[in-house]
């Protein structure tokens, strides 16, 4: 098992260092630099601009610029933003912190909708169920998000007026408050995830339901539906797992737009915005750790699989 | 977003009952049936098919260019002189819509056909060559595919800028890692296989090998990926001119159609409400001619 | 509770870079100088300023009383060592280009400066209004230094509790703040809010009470609306487009006039303001009461087609001809081109229209690579803020290269000229020939619109467009 990790890890090196030289390169070759991308068309002085850009470290050439990030990045200083000179490991704490509640909150979503729906789905295939969960699992995957949780608050916000349409409350200081503002990005950053689930529960459902041991658990007399929600499920979920930890990565991803249209101060806007204001450190940093925690979330859906099934554990 | 990996399922079941009509052998009633036990894939075909039309011969026969601006009739309601309405310079929906329907097919088309391309190539010498170009080659597929791909599109079109060429090779590079790990699996398995050493053991050349054994017998797979990566490339598009990076203006693409539907919510609903309802669609086509031919080439539902 | 359309980078008065933190900063800073509602100049944290006889001397007598939120005192010293900094390039500080011209300030008596400068600069407590004549806090200035622009200590009305970037900015009121009734609100606290549509959502439901900006197509329905109310300001920004003039096609004057009089101006405001601006020719806002010019239309440049093929012809360019519009990506920005692209493509003239993502925009502004780029201006106090860096030879924003010697002279005298009449009329010689020249092609005066719930009160619209938010109170 130790191996297994070990082998893992060493892999990922390489691609962090990749991921690393790629986002640099793109934060150079990209036009326009950062001084002048925030001031945009105002006036400023040009000794002010020769200062900055010192101060930037941006007049030194680009090999001597990434090595001094990498090398700092190594010891856990990612340095400072240039626009708003905090630290950016503190932004990147505090954006995290908001992003990873919501995609636990929209995990938490996904998981029960799909799960639910994808037994059922298993159980009573070929039935109308059946077809109704397929439907819904399809519609739900081709909707673009944005338009979904525009939908949202347009009915439930504006008409209805039951949850409020934006804004962050941070969990620390009011958490019921919090999870109202969450609650309508989280189902609309739900719904691709959930269609991808819910799929998979079915397949992982169906296949394990065929197995020879549930169908000896059958014959052996025990009724159906303690074969289904005892041994059959447990062993369905293995599969569902390992695609929880794929595609939490790319969550993040879909939190983009989420966090644009509900005005929520997460990575996903982050991201975004530093690469608009050109606000490499930011960029930087915040890829990075992004990066660094797919693979982490990858890794951990392996072993979490590899500890599950011993028959994978033998490799 | 559907899943690629094999293990997510999908075929609806033929009811039994076109027993009888197989039994008479006539051809155009075993492809009805054909048709009818691959539901899926029908129905994806033919909305794609349809949109496709639609997109491509529409606006020759409908009245309104989708150029002319209207000032005095702009956020019309739909009626019967403007079936959708009229956005917000007073041009027609409907003739916006069809001819965004163009767009939104040349993304998707050109993405995957130029995602699939470079990534199959890129797998295949990985998988064929092995050792350290393969490495190599993984490694940068993996730090590619690390990237959320909405996050990989606007730093591409940061640097290339915005346009229709443009968009479609962003989202390309953000779906070349797919087929990259796909084809280079599939190479893996087929090199090894009987058929392959056999002929390699005949003399046959390279070449000859992987036009003649390996890439037949990826391309279905490819297919199936490729189908869905066009579903994705619909979505992300219609996301990136959501925030502004898309196709150039005036081009109506369906995404900043719903953008500008977005700021008129309360008077013009219909604005925001039908784009994004033509996306859905498309995608959905999509989707369902991917998981169509999965059942089609896999009929087993594993 | 206010709505804004974004959050800002840093509440350094002397650092800004966009409007929203424009609108923050009279919060929590005072300046030496106020502004009346006819965009006059009235007593801040000085009470009084004068010019010596050649103009190279400004002596500004302050206020007495006057507490910085960390509770030293606002004074000559504190005044000069906020100027000082603000000249010290090693602060890196953007505005200092607005003071260039101030080479030392002296501190006369605890309550007297003055600030020498290198040139006579008539506009000077003007432009000390935009940025630099908001006072910080010496100490903090230096206990902070770079971190400042998280930390601001000013002797506004309210106080920096807290600011989490992108979420919140929570000020709370300065109990020893100099005007003894004010503010009324026991705190304020600014929420970035980008979407439009959401923004107003939040306001319809209450959960904020006031928003800096809505859009012209909803000024009605909350007009309608009994539990809001809105406010108005004729003239509050203009957008226009920046020709550049030393690179085709636009290097021809006859083309940019030929350009401008294909803009239809009526069919913009009707479409995408909904009624609610006004034709501009000009860089002078109506907003200048005393020095806008109502007679600037007959410069000759209003939507004409015919005289727009005449002067193609004229240019020997009467098949039309073709260019690329630069713009952001904000879909406002591509209606409006849309819509000027369907006018003039009627003549013959092909726009293609180039959105470009923000940092690379403002590239190729700066770097003068572009043929035409969309974009806006706000009011600054006085008409040399909107009109110097931009139509001067010199001017450190003229990023279309632009040069008329009469329009230099001209600019330069008003910068010599007492305040008056006079100088008034030398900005509209001045604004004729530019609206002639057609550096920019100047589109439309906005009225901007803000809004809030009815039982917000004692808010007043303001000249300068900006937030000033010690007289409101919630019910």
């Amino acid at each position: 098992m130790g191996r297994h990790i070990i082998r893992q890890l060493a892999t990922t090196i390489p691609v962090l260092v990749l991921v690393s030289v790629i986002v640099f390169l793109f934060a150079h070759l990209a036009p326009g630099d950062p001084i002048t991308a925030l001031a945009g068309d105002q006036v400023v002085d040009e000794q002010v601009v020769a200062r900055l850009r010192e101060d930037y470290g941006l007049d030194r050439p680009l090999p001597v610029q990434y090595l001094t990030w990498a090398g700092n990045a190594m010891t856990g200083d990612l340095g400072y933003s240039f626009n708003t000179r905090q630290d950016v490991s503190d932004i990147l704490l505090d954006r995290l912190a908001v992003t990873v509640l919501l995609t636990v909150f929209a995990l938490v979503i996904a998981l029960s909708v799909a799960i639910v729906m994808g037994v059922l789905a298993a159980i009573y295939k070929g039935s109308w169920i059946d077809y109704a969960n397929q439907l819904l699992a399809m519609i739900g995957g081709s909707m673009p998000a944005f338009w979904f949780g525009i939908l949202l608050i347009l009915l439930v916000s504006q008409r209805l007026k039951w949850l409020p349409a934006s804004g962050y409350v941070s969990f620390t200081d009011n958490p019921i408050d919090a999870l109202r503002h969450l609650i309508l990005p989280a189902i609309t950053l739900s719904t691709g995830y959930a269609a991808v689930l819910c799929r998979v529960t079915r397949a992982s459902m169906l296949d394990v339901l065929h197995e020879d041991y549930v169908r000896t658990a059958r014959a052996k007399g025990l009724s159906p539906r303690r074969v289904n929600m005892g041994h059959a499920f447990r062993s369905a979920l293995l599969p569902i797992i390992t695609m929880v930890g794929v595609e939490a990565g790319h969550l993040l991803g879909g939190a983009v737009i989420t966090e644009t249209v509900f005005a929520l101060p997460g990575m996903g806007r982050l991201l975004v915005d530093s690469v608009s204001s050109r606000d490499f450190p930011v960029f930087q940093g915040a890829t990075l750790v992004l990066v660094i925690l797919l693979v982490a979330s990858n890794t951990v859906a392996d072993i979490a699989y590899g500890l599950a099934d011993p028959r994978v554990r033998r490799r | 977003m559907s899943t690629m990996e094999q293990v997510a399922p999908g075929a609806a079941q033929a009811p039994v009952s076109n027993v009888k009509l197989a039994t008479t052998g006539n051809r155009i009633l075993r492809s009805r049936r054909f048709l009818q036990k691959h539901r899926f894939l029908t129905i994806g075909l033919a909305i794609v098919l349809s949109v496709t039309l639609i997109g491509l011969v529409g606006p020759f026969f409908y009245p309104y260019d989708h150029t002319e601006q209207d000032w005095m009739n702009i956020l019309a309601a739909p009626s019967r002189e403007h079936l959708l309405g009229t956005d917000d310079l007073g041009r027609d929906e409907l003739a916006r819509l069809m001819v965004g329907a163009r767009i939104s097919l040349l993304v998707a088309v050109g993405a995957a056909i130029g995602a699939s391309v470079i990534g199959s190539v890129i797998g295949l010498f990985a998988g064929y060559l092995g050792g350290w170009t393969e490495s190599a080659l993984m490694r940068l597929m993996d730090a590619l595919y690390a990237f959320p791909s909405l996050v990989l599109a606007i730093a591409l079109v940061g640097i290339i800028g915005a346009g229709t060429w443009q968009a479609i090779f962003a989202i390309s590079i953000a779906a070349v890692p797919k087929f990259a790990r796909l084809m280079r699996a599939q190479t893996l398995r087929l090199r090894d296989s009987d058929y392959v050493v056999a002929s390699m053991v005949a003399g046959a050349s390279p070449l000859r090998l992987i036009s003649r054994h390996i890439v037949p017998n990826a391309v279905g797979v490819v297919i199936i990926v490729a189908s869905s990566t066009a579903g994705f490339a619909v979505l992300t598009e219609a996301s990136l001119s959501f925030l502004g990076l898309g196709v150039r203006p005036p081009n109506p693409a369906w995404g900043s159609m719903l953008k500008s539907g977005y700021q008129f919510l309360d008077r013009a609903a219909w604005l925001a409400v039908i784009p994004g309802f033509a996306i859905s669609l498309l995608v959905l086509g999509f989707n369902l001619i991917g998981d169509g031919l999965r059942d089609l080439l896999d009929p087993r539902a594993r | 509770m206010v709505g804004m359309t974004g959050d800002g980078s840093t509440l350094d008065p002397a650092n800004w870079t966009n409007i929203n933190e424009r609108h923050f900063i009279p919060a929590i800073f005072d300046n030496l100088v106020a502004v009346d509602e006819n965009l006059g100049l009235v007593p801040g944290l000085a009470t009084e300023w004068t010019p010596s006889e050649d103009g190279l001397e400004w002596t500004f007598r302050l206020r007495e009383g006057v507490l910085f939120h960390d509770g030293t005192t606002c004074d000559a010293e504190a005044v000069a060592f906020n100027i000082r900094w603000v000249l010290d390039e090693s602060n890196g500080l953007r505005h200092r280009a607005d003071i260039s011209m101030v080479t030392d300030v002296e501190v006369v008596d605890p309550l007297t400066v003055k600030f020498i400068l290198d040139s006579p600069f008539a506009p000077l407590p003007a432009t000390l209004y935009e940025s630099v004549g908001y006072i910080s806090s010496p100490t903090a200035l230096e206990t902070y230094g770079a971190d400042y622009g998280s930390n601001p200590v000013g002797t506004g009305p309210f106080k920096l509790v807290e600011w989490r970037r992108d979420n919140q900015l929570v000020l709370e009121r300065f109990e020893d703040y100099w005007q003894a009734d004010l503010p009324r609100a026991s705190g304020v606290t600014f929420m970035p809010i980008p979407d439009t549509a959401v923004k107003l959502t939040n306001l319809r439901s209450g959960t904020i009470d006031l928003v800096d900006e809505i859009a012209a197509a909803d000024v009605e329905a909350v007009e309608s609306d009994e539990s809001l109310q809105v406010f108005t300001l004729a003239g509050s920004r203009w957008p226009m487009i920046r020709l550049n003039t030393i690179v085709e096609p636009f290097d021809n004057v006859l083309l940019r006039q030929a350009f401008s009089h294909a803009i239809p101006r009526e069919g913009i405001i009707q479409a995408i303001y909904f009624g609610r601006a006004q034709p501009a020719y000009g860089p002078i806002s109506p907003l200048y009461s005393s020095v806008y010019d109502p007679d600037i239309e007959q410069a000759g440049l209003a939507y004409d087609l015919d005289l727009a093929r005449q002067k193609l012809e004229e240019a020997g360019m009467a098949d039309g001809f073709a260019f690329t519009l630069d713009i952001g990506a904000t879909p406002q920005t591509a209606r409006m081109a849309e819509l000027i692209q369907a006018s003039v493509s009627e003549i013959g003239i092909q726009m293609e229209i180039q959105p470009q993502e923000s940092a690379a925009f403002t590239e190729r502004l700066r770097s003068k690579e572009f043929q035409a780029a969309l974009g806006s201006w706000t009011p600054r106090p006085d008409v040399d803020g909107t009109v110097y860096q931009h139509f001067h030879t010199d001017g450190l924003a003229n990023w279309v290269s632009y040069s008329n010697p009469e329009v230099d002279a001209l600019l330069d005298q008003t910068r010599t000229a007492p305040l008056g009449e006079e100088r008034n009329e030398l900005f509209r010689q001045a604004e004729r020939i530019i609206a002639n020249d057609v550096p920019w092609a100047f589109i439309v005066f906005e009225e901007l619109a803000r809004a809030a719930r009815s039982a917000v009160s004692g808010y007043e619209m303001t000249p300068d467009t900006l937030l000033h938010l010690g007289s409101v109170q919630k019910g």
